[in-house]
């Protein structure tokens, strides 16, 4: 049981290094002069040899790496080239907004989830289950920064009920979240669906239905606990999705979180600031993905009974 | 046989959206013409029989752009994804064969590439190398290979010790002859699902990159580009965003289709049966 922690914690950080290496090599691997490319067109000789000095780009390679290893493991991860304040502070910053975001787009699209999955999965040959098919086969097809236009057109250009962007009271939050709740929701309502589908299928619900318990109970008492281990798992694949779809969503809403950071910062070509951020994005994720790994003998005793891997 | 049937439909659903697709846009080409010249003079032009869906702020003919970045969509995704496919499967099949060392270094590249969302990594790759065709297809390469490497991998696995392969390599057949001829034709099916899935993912991924600026050149119009482009009339000209969303939609749901039928069908043919 050990070993499972122990297997999950050496393959986070083994990734996190490699991650922070690729990261790190990606901008020596820049074509050409990466400081020519960071001060972008005609730099004068003095800025070059000034920004070469301050990125410690003068130096042997080997060097380099391991000033970028020592100071990444103190969470120094640089200054801006376009501000000069420190990477970790705008991301500290920005984050927070993100977190928000994802956080509501999480819980609405469960809200969306749930039911349509549920109402789906119970009454077969109806038109529940069409209509949640449905969603789900459109939300697949649906590019998530389409949709947010597409929301942007109906609520805010016709109807003119909600901003178009930017940040502020809560009706900023409204169409972001609900644009990566959509998106998001298409696949976990499908998960979900196959999910309890087939544990329906399963003798125990055929006695609990002898029994003569009803659909809610069936559902809360015996099915929920069974497939909650593949809806975790799903949700927690999810949370991938919400990551890169918070950077198009962003982008689009003007929303202060990192994806606008990170795109801000490609635009102005503050690979310091690129660095950071995608190294935050891989550091966050791989987090997530850890803790949800190990959360898994919580929810479910026969893995932690060691029955089930 | 019930599910193949499903699967045929959809199958056949996927396959009149694209020629749908094909024909409006061929038809409208041959009697309209097309140019991508831009004409600034007429720039958010309403439709006419010169430009059938009127013109961009640039000026530029919006049909012939949205021929245009479908084409360029179509071609970069099927690049990329052949590209993929091909590099992923070698490298699967190398992993299997070999074990050992080989298999772990592939693997855990494997591993660590799908320990990231896609975009996450083409977007990072992207931002340091800048926008182009071939920076595109390499960042979509590099987080596409893996997923086929895993399948290809887990496939070979299960079939590299049955009868059949132990009888070929008692006629000392090369590992070539082995690959290509009792291998390959036993994964083509599962291979062909996954990969026409791609296309689909990899024709969403390409348009939100483009869409970012992060994409293909973007002086090129390719459709996440021009929806971007889109942005800035949304209140005068929603259409700008509305054409080029409609033709990404329909792309993306068909071969979204072809996968589900190909896939369902897949599973019920000959290949199942005889294995």
């Amino acid at each position: 049981m050990n070993f499972f922690y122990l297997k999950k914690a050496v393959a986070f950080i083994v990734f996190l290094w490699t991650a922070g290496s690729m990261i790190f090599f990606l901008v020596h691997a820049i074509p050409g002069d990466p400081v020519v490319a960071m001060l972008g067109k005609m730099p004068s000789a003095e800025d070059v040899r000034r920004l070469t000095r301050s990125l410690k780009l003068d130096r042997p390679l080997a060097e380099q790496y391991a000033h970028f290893i020592k100071k990444t493991i103190t969470m120094d991860l640089g200054e801006s080239l376009v501000d000069r304040k420190p990477v970790a502070d705008a991301i500290m910053n920005y984050f927070p907004n993100t977190v928000i975001l994802a956080f509501s787009a999480m819980i609405l699209s469960l809200l969306i989830a749930f039911p349509l999955a549920l109402m789906a999965a119970f009454k077969k040959n109806s038109c529940w289950n069409i209509l949640s098919m449905g969603f789900s086969a459109f939300g697949l097809a649906m590019p998530s920064f389409l949709l947010g236009l597409l929301l942007i057109i109906l609520f805010s250009v016709q109807l003119k009920l909600l901003p178009v962007s930017g940040s502020g009271g809560p009706e900023f939050l409204i169409l972001p979240a609900l644009t990566l709740a959509i998106s998001l929701s298409a696949f976990l309502t499908r998960t979900i669906y196959t999910t309890v589908a087939n544990e329906l299928r399963q003798p125990y619900v055929l006695l609990a239905r002898a029994k003569g318990l009803s659909d809610v109970r069936i559902f809360f008492q015996h099915i929920l606990k069974n497939a909650l281990i593949p809806i975790t798992i799903i949700i927690g694949l999810q949370l991938g999705a919400l990551l890169s779809g918070t950077i198009v969503i962003e982008n689009i809403f003007s929303w202060p979180g990192i994806g606008t950071l990170l795109i801000t910062a490609v635009r102005q070509r503050d690979f310091p600031m690129i660095q950071g951020v995608t190294l935050f994005m891989a550091f966050f994720y791989l987090l997530l993905n850890l803790l949800i790994d190990m959360s898994y003998p919580f929810i479910d005793p026969r893995i932690r009974h060691g029955r089930l891997q | 046989m019930a599910a193949c049937n499903k699967g045929k439909q959809h199958f056949w659903l996927g396959v009149s959206l694209l020629v749908i697709l094909a024909g409006a846009m061929a038809s409208i080409a041959l009697f309209n013409g097309t140019s991508l010249r831009l004409d600034i003079q007429q720039r958010l032009q309403g439709p006419s029989p010169g430009h059938l869906f009127g013109t961009d702020a640039l000026g530029r003919d919006i049909f012939s752009c949205l021929l245009f970045g479908t084409l360029v969509s179509l071609a970069i995704a099927l690049l990329a994804v052949l590209i993929s496919v091909v590099s992923g499967s070698l490298l699967g099949f190398a992993a299997a064969w070999q074990g050992g060392l080989v298999n772990t270094c592939i693997m855990r590249g494997a591993d660590f590439i799908l320990a990231f969302p896609g975009i996450l990594l083409s977007l990072a790759l992207m931002a340091f190398w800048g926008p182009g065709i071939s920076n595109l297809i390499l960042a979509l390469v590099f987080s596409g290979w893996a997923s086929y490497a895993r399948l290809v991998r887990g496939e070979v696995l299960k079939i590299k010790d049955r009868e059949f392969i132990q009888a070929a390599r008692g006629f000392n057949a090369s590992v070539r002859h082995i690959a290509v001829n009792h291998i390959a034709p036993l994964l083509f099916p599962l291979l062909l699902t996954q990969a026409v899935m791609g296309i689909a993912g990899v024709i969403l991924l390409e348009s939100s990159l483009s869409f970012l600026g992060l994409g293909l050149d973007p002086r090129l119009p390719s459709l996440g580009q021009m929806i971007d482009a889109g942005r800035g009339h949304i209140f005068v000209k929603p259409a700008l965003i509305l054409l080029p969303g409609g033709c990404l939609v329909i792309l993306i749901a068909a071969f979204l289709f072809l996968a589900d039928g190909i896939g369902t069908c897949a599973g019920s043919g000959h290949f199942a049966k005889s294995s």
